[in-house]
């Protein structure tokens, strides 16, 4: 979409929200499950990402894209609910999922979520590394960009991607090797 | 991908998870809740309108309207406040873009009543559910500012949906926090739920209620204050019993 104008508007309205949400939702979506591993809370965070560029557009002056915007806004509100209890959610299932079941589902659940095994074992990484790694190689942003949605230095981006790239190459070698064992 | 970039780098190129990620029916949610919030509270953002209110937005198709009212709604839209306004006169005053069905009136401490009510919109050919708590002070005859805002968690439901139909939700709560007591606020919409019950990591009761009213489609709301201050809501699991005390939905929380 044509993004020029966003940064002159005060105001949002509903068809300008349609067309974000049309080019960026699913972008959003994923870098927010990314971050937070839970369907559920992707859900949440993709909410909150478009109400608050739909409410504060004013903030948008333009100095990166859209995109990056929206990414860095995605990833603030993802940590916000990663640390804070304070959003309590209860949704009840008609199927009662014994507690067990949900202490240990993360493994599982990664490994039967993912697209592929890249994925499966990026999700695994810490969030330090999986960070960079998914803005860097997903949504292909230079240097200086992460640096602006981390809001760290270039050098530090540098350096956390190489830890990531270095540790998710021993990540597919191991898993490799055990598949051939 | 540049020549210096891994070979695995062209995996990550999609979407993280297969099947539904950014829906429809979340869109709709979406758009939803900034329009109402855009309504109710100019520029000044959604996020700040409405002293401790928190909804759960709950989409559903057009199939279900029209909506009944609430049974005993007559008898809860008598209440007044001391200047002879009824509750729900206020309430339509501040969120005049909405249909507002006040549920339960409860009084929270020595100077806050707490009003409950359910909120429907039309968006976008989706009707919206939201439940929502605002406080209203005796004292300094005003909506109170709660001291900090919780972000309403959304449920999209569309009935015709195969993949929201998948993760349909028997009961739905929210949790809102006024002072000094917090309260669960909740709908089910499994006919056979009449009791809700809440247990800490141990599995003890904490709280538990058969005070369900219903409407006519047979969704029945509950509310539970919960006394203990500062609580979070964290540890803690919501459960939907029937009459015989046997256990039907627990929650899944994230």
């Amino acid at each position: 979409m044509s993004e020029e104008y966003l940064k002159y508007i005060v105001e949002m309205d509903a068809r300008i929200l349609e067309d974000l949400m049309e080019s960026y939702g699913q972008d959003v979506w994923s870098f927010a499950y990314s971050l937070t591993r839970s369907r559920a809370m992707a859900d949440d965070v993709a909410q909150d990402v478009f109400l608050r560029a739909y409410l504060k557009i004013a903030s948008f002056r333009g100095a990166s894209s859209v995109r990056t915007w929206l990414l860095k806004i995605t990833r603030n509100i993802s940590l916000n609910y990663r640390k804070t209890a304070f959003v309590r959610k209860v949704l009840l299932m008609d199927v009662v999922t014994p507690r067990q079941q949900q202490h240990s589902a993360e493994h599982a659940f990664l490994e039967q979520e993912a697209t592929n095994e890249v994925w499966g074992q990026v999700l695994r990484l810490s969030t330090k590394y999986r960070e960079v790694l998914v803005l860097h190689a997903k949504y292909q942003l230079s240097l200086p960009e992460i640096a602006d949605v981390l809001k760290i230095p270039q050098g530090t981006v540098k350096s956390r991607l190489f830890g990531a790239r270095k540790k998710l190459s021993l990540m597919l070698t191991e898993e490799m090797l055990y598949e051939l064992n | 991908m540049s020549s210096t970039d891994p070979a695995w780098y062209e995996a990550l190129r999609g979407d993280p998870v297969q099947g539904a990620a950014f829906r429809p029916a979340l869109k709709a949610s979406i758009h939803f809740r900034a329009l109402a919030g855009r309504r109710n509270s100019g520029l000044r953002g959604w996020a700040t309108y409405g002293a401790a209110t928190v909804g759960v937005a709950i989409l559903i198709g057009l199939a279900r309207l029209p909506f009944e009212q609430l049974h005993e709604r007559k008898a809860v839209q008598s209440a007044r406040d001391q200047s002879g306004r009824t509750w729900q006169t206020m309430i339509d005053a501040r969120y005049p873009a909405s249909q507002n069905e006040i549920v339960f009136e409860q009084t929270n401490g020595t100077d806050s009543k707490v009003i409950f009510t359910r909120r429907f919109m039309d968006i976008n050919g989706y009707r919206g559910l939201s439940l929502a708590g605002d406080a209203f002070s005796r004292e300094s005859r005003q909506w109170e500012h709660t001291s900090g805002y919780a972000f309403a968690p959304d449920y999209t439901l569309k009935i015709g949906d195969p993949i929201s139909a998948q993760a349909v939700p028997q009961l739905t709560a929210v949790w809102l926090e006024f002072k000094p007591r917090s309260f669960y606020f909740g709908v089910s919409f499994d006919p056979r739920i009449s009791r809700i019950r809440i247990v800490d990591e141990q599995n003890r009761a904490v709280a538990e209620t058969t005070a369900i009213k219903r409407d006519s489609d047979g969704y029945a709301y509950w509310i539970l204050a919960m006394a203990k201050t500062g609580f979070h809501g964290s540890g803690l699991t919501v459960q939907g019993l029937d009459a015989s005390g046997s256990l039907l939905a627990t929650n899944v929380s994230s």
